[in-house]
């Protein structure tokens, strides 16, 4: 309670402040719930849903000002809970941001996210970034980066048990410039040490990426991107000597579109030894995709797709195993020339081989028309997987209905749906289904929904069991407030199974407001 | 070297095939160069043909509170204007345009919906084709955290409904890891559990320029096996990546301890969340068996490269006609048919009589020299595996056994070429009623290295 009312006394004073200066915009948004849950049955601990009262609040406020010549602006999220399944701490800042914007320089203090590219930097830091855009023709852009990467603010600032976390520092720059037509260039570097050790098994990287990306775009319809990146890695396990990472990772991509045509082409090879601690990659992995969707008319698109990737490019393996997964996709609208009629087929397949073995195959198809007054959606697919032997029928429809009734508008939903799952010759079977109403008056901002349903699960080796719910949620957002919105909800699990001590009903309610000014 | 050379050139060759200063070789993308257009266009960042018909943003991210409009202009002849509207084509503002015909244009947005054209006009009059140039632009005074909340709701909704075509829906095609991999371990995750309960909420959201969102998400999750039946449950902190695709927020890749996926959590998760609140996680293993570990252990099991192993002891008891049978890659003792029956099919060793081991005819052996511990060794040979040449049926061959094999460890290379190393701890042979007992350990490597 203390620390809600610390929170709420900053940001009344924050608020203040920010009013009192011209030219200044500030938006603050809260998001503010309370609830009660409880839980009964011998099987009650299986439920996630918290049983006792809970609040949740998420203040969300922003800042900012323009002038000719500089711009700032500022952002604090912060929440406070009780509710441990939310947040293990009552009270937490979800973002800390400012910025400080001169005609062609900006600076950043606080959570940032800077994206170099894909293998050195895609990831949200801690720290300060800096970055130009200088207009003048050959003259580079330049970013420069240094921050901590941590989950959140309090695993750097006063973490206790649940909060402590690997601290990873990272500095890095990268520079661009397009020194011809329709090309860019650039050179990045990233550096990441880490510090302060959580878990013996798992290694304390210390090393960089670096690299050159380029792009070429001709004309619009036409781009080619790649890039070559380099990593020199120290791996430290808690006891043992140190491994090096020293691998490159290279990948080429080119899209083209025209009238009714979109054309990908996707080459990726990342060695075996390459390793980023603040990008993303696939170390050990080869891999070409290639797209091609065309339009035949306004009413029909074909995709045909393939991808295939390996592994063991270092030859470490005893096999190398190949995946391939080619597919196509056909969509039609006006479908038998009925208007609102639709229907897709996609056939794939994944099949592996080397050290792994693997067949899967799956079709589906989907058809969606208007019967009546009855919107209607249907889908049956068939999967087949080698590994576990197993065959999969799914087949799922609705039926919607729209009728309008004074202010109000309903859409009641009916959803039916089976699966049936042959593994090994043993059939499982499951059945879901559910009735909803949606009513909606946008004049007066009312929106409700109601669902009530039953999955069953009847299984021939195993246990059988099945769930029983039933939710409803009712939104307000008054004409004469349109920035406040009160929503009500409450949502009831029965779940049974025949093995004793399973069953278990859970109940959960919550109110909530959000208003913004 | 020659094969990088050989796909450097393929890539090449599609390139060039389209490519060439005639306007005839790129008839199939883009406009001709007559045609006034635009090069290319960005909307903070987010480049026009990514951006969807609707693009969202929130004004939280926008750099100093502006949405900006860059491109770059194309026509035959001199450019003369670019103009922005923003209501549909009613008004019309000048964008800032520069000798090199990029053009630049800014405003402060509300939180409403515009509507963008882009109009490019030569000198002569000429225009481009405006309603091509038409977005939906949305900017949302929600928080990214409340934004990113909604699509974490959607893909627990999915993936509790075992619905894969809507979770699909919502990872995007560049997925670390790739999509497909993902596609095919949710598919498995659907049959290893029931009635899977799961609460994501969003600790914290940060966004780049470019619509790349990272989040880090607190999660509770309980779920039933469908194999035991026993009901799992896990806590922590995880994290995850989105990016824009199709205007949409797309999942990108996820981190360690995993949410989706968990049926290849080696290839689906690109790094750990290192943090002391997540203290166990579930986990699926390779024969599809929900498993609850403490952290470190399951991040052993996953990333450890798969090596199975008991260090505890396995008793095999000689019988002619029922005798104990091995499968190193499932750690399974079951019985062998009897002796001089049918080989052994897919048992890897047995003990049918007491002085010799049988084993398979496509599995071969090496005895590791004395004193190598099953316990440190890291690696065993990938040379030099063979047969006893003392009795080889064709359908089986044997390792004789005496006394002197306690202690021992026999490293073997199994059919599928996988390697596998076991240490006999213990061996009695009664040579009156030719009865015996082995006990032994293993370990089972299933990456095809020889790594332990």
């Amino acid at each position: 309670m203390n620390s809600i009312i610390k929170e709420a006394a900053a940001s009344f004073a924050f608020l203040l402040v920010c009013i009192l200066e011209v030219h200044a915009g500030v938006h603050i948004t809260n998001e503010a719930q309370i609830g009660a849950g409880s839980i009964t049955g011998p099987g009650e601990k299986q439920s996630v849903v918290t049983d006792k009262g809970i609040f949740s609040n998420l203040l969300n406020l922003n800042y900012y000002r323009e002038s000719e010549k500089l711009n700032y602006y500022f952002n604090f999220s912060g929440r406070a809970t009780n509710d441990k399944s939310i947040d293990y701490r009552p009270f937490s800042v979800a973002r800390i941001q400012g910025r400080l914007s001169l005609p062609r320089h900006n600076f950043t203090l606080g959570d940032f996210m800077e994206s170099f590219s894909r293998y050195s930097l895609g990831a949200s830091l801690k720290g300060i970034s800096y970055s130009t855009k200088l207009t003048a023709p050959l003259t580079p852009d330049l970013t420069l980066i240094y921050g901590m990467q941590a989950p959140r603010w309090d695993s750097i600032i006063d973490p206790d048990n649940s909060t402590k976390a690997l601290k990873r520092e990272a500095y890095g720059f990268k520079i661009s410039a397009s020194p011809l037509e329709a090309w860019n260039f650039s050179v990045h570097y990233v550096n990441s040490k880490d510090k302060n050790r959580i878990y013996e098994s798992v290694p304390l990287y210390d090393g960089g990426v670096y690299g050159i990306g380029w792009s070429f775009d001709p004309f619009a319809g036409l781009s080619l991107t790649g890039e070559t990146s380099f990593s020199s890695v120290h791996l430290k396990p808690s006891s043992g000597s140190l491994e090096n990472k020293n691998g490159s990772a290279n990948r080429v991509s080119f899209q083209g579109y025209g009238d009714g045509l979109r054309l990908n082409l996707d080459y990726e090879r990342v060695s075996s030894n390459f390793f980023t601690v603040l990008g993303a990659a696939s170390p050990d992995r080869e891999r070409f995709r290639a797209s091609w969707v065309q339009d035949y008319g306004k009413n029909t698109s074909v995709s045909y797709s393939g991808l295939w990737f390996k592994d063991n490019l270092n030859g470490a393996k005893n096999k190398t195993t190949h995946s391939w997964r080619p597919d196509i996709s056909i969509n039609k609208r006006l479908l038998l020339g009925r208007r609102f009629a639709s229907g897709d087929v996609t056939l794939r397949t994944d099949y592996r081989r080397g050290a792994v073995k693997e067949n899967n195959t799956y079709l589906d198809f989907g058809y969606g028309d208007r019967l009546g007054m009855f919107d209607s959606d249907t889908r049956m697919g068939l999967a087949s997987f080698s590994k576990r032997d197993t065959l999969e029928y799914i087949a799922n429809t609705s039926l919607s209905w729209r009728k309008s009734a004074g202010l109000f508008v309903f859409r009641p939903t009916l959803r039916l749906g089976t699966r049936i799952k042959d593994a090994n010759g043993n059939r499982d079977l499951i059945n879901e289904s559910s009735l909803g109403l949606n009513a909606d008056a946008g004049s007066a901002g009312i929106s409700t929904a109601f669902q009530l349903g039953l999955n069953k699960y009847i299984r021939e080796r195993e246990n059988d069991s099945a769930k029983l719910f039933f939710n409803t949620n009712f939104y307000y957002r008054p004409v004469f407030a349109k920035n406040h919105t009160l929503s009500l909800r409450y949502a009831v699990n029965d779940f049974w199974t025949d093995h004793s001590g399973g069953d278990f009903r859970e109940n959960s309610f919550s109110a909530g407001l959000n208003t913004q000014f | 070297m020659k094969k990088i050379l050989y796909k450097t050139v393929l890539i090449a060759a599609v390139f060039f095939a389209f490519y060439s200063t005639a306007d005839a070789g790129w008839w199939i993308f883009g406009k001709s160069e007559e045609d006034v257009d635009f090069e290319y266009l960005y909307i903070n960042d987010i480049a026009f043909d990514e951006a969807g018909d609707v693009l969202t943003l929130y004004r939280e991210t926008l750099s100093d509170g502006l949405v900006y409009i860059r491109g770059k202009a194309k026509a035959s002849g001199t450019v003369a204007a670019v103009e922005i509207s923003l209501d549909n084509k009613e008004t019309w503002n000048s964008a800032k345009l520069s000798s090199g015909r990029a053009f630049e244009y800014s405003f402060t947005p509300e939180a409403k919906e515009y509507s963008l054209f882009v109009k490019i006009t030569e000198t002569t009059g000429k225009t481009n084709d405006i309603d091509r140039s038409n977005r939906k632009i949305i900017i949302s005074d929600r928080s990214i955290i409340t934004g990113i909340q909604k699509i974490l709701d959607d893909m627990a909704g999915a993936y509790i409904q075992k619905n894969i075509r809507d979770f699909m829906t919502k990872v995007s095609r560049d997925f670390t890891g790739g999509d497909i991999v993902l596609n095919r371990a949710v598919s498995q995750d659907f049959s290893s559990f029931a009635h899977l309960d799961l609460k994501l909420t969003v600790a914290s959201a940060v966004s780049s320029s470019g619509g790349k969102i990272s989040a880090a998400i607190n999660y509770s999750r309980s779920a039933f096996s469908i194999l035991t039946g026993e009901n799992y449950t896990d806590s922590g902190t995880t994290q995850m990546d989105f990016k824009r695709e199709d205007s949409v927020l797309k999942l990108y890749s996820m981190k360690h301890p995993l949410i989706f996926g968990l049926s290849e959590a080696d290839e689906t998760a690109s790094g750990i969340t290192g943090i002391g609140a997540n203290t166990d996680m579930l986990i699926i293993t390779p024969e599809g068996e929900l498993e609850k570990l403490p952290f470190e252990d399951a991040l052993n099991k996953i990333e450890g490269n798969d090596i199975a192993e008991t260090l505890s002891e396995i008793t095999f008891v000689s019988s002619k006609s029922d005798a104990d049978g091995f499968i190193f890659s499932t750690g399974e003792k079951i019985k062998a048919a009897g002796l001089f029956m049918d080989p052994l099919g897919s048992i890897d060793i047995a003990y049918f009589e007491g002085d010799y081991l049988t084993v398979n005819k496509d599995v071969t052996y090496q005895m590791l020299p004395p004193g190598t511990d099953i316990e440190t060794i890291s690696s065993v040979p990938t040379s030099g595996y063979g047969k006893d040449s003392d009795f080889d049926s064709g359908d089986y061959h044997r390792k004789e056994l005496d006394s002197n094999i306690q202690g021992r460890c026999i490293a073997f290379k199994l059919r599928t070429g996988n390697y596998a190393v076991m240490e006999i701890t213990d061996y009695f042979y009664d040579t009156d009623t030719l009865q015996g007992r082995i006990i032994f350990r293993y370990r089972y490597q299933s990456d095809g290295t020889n790594l332990f």
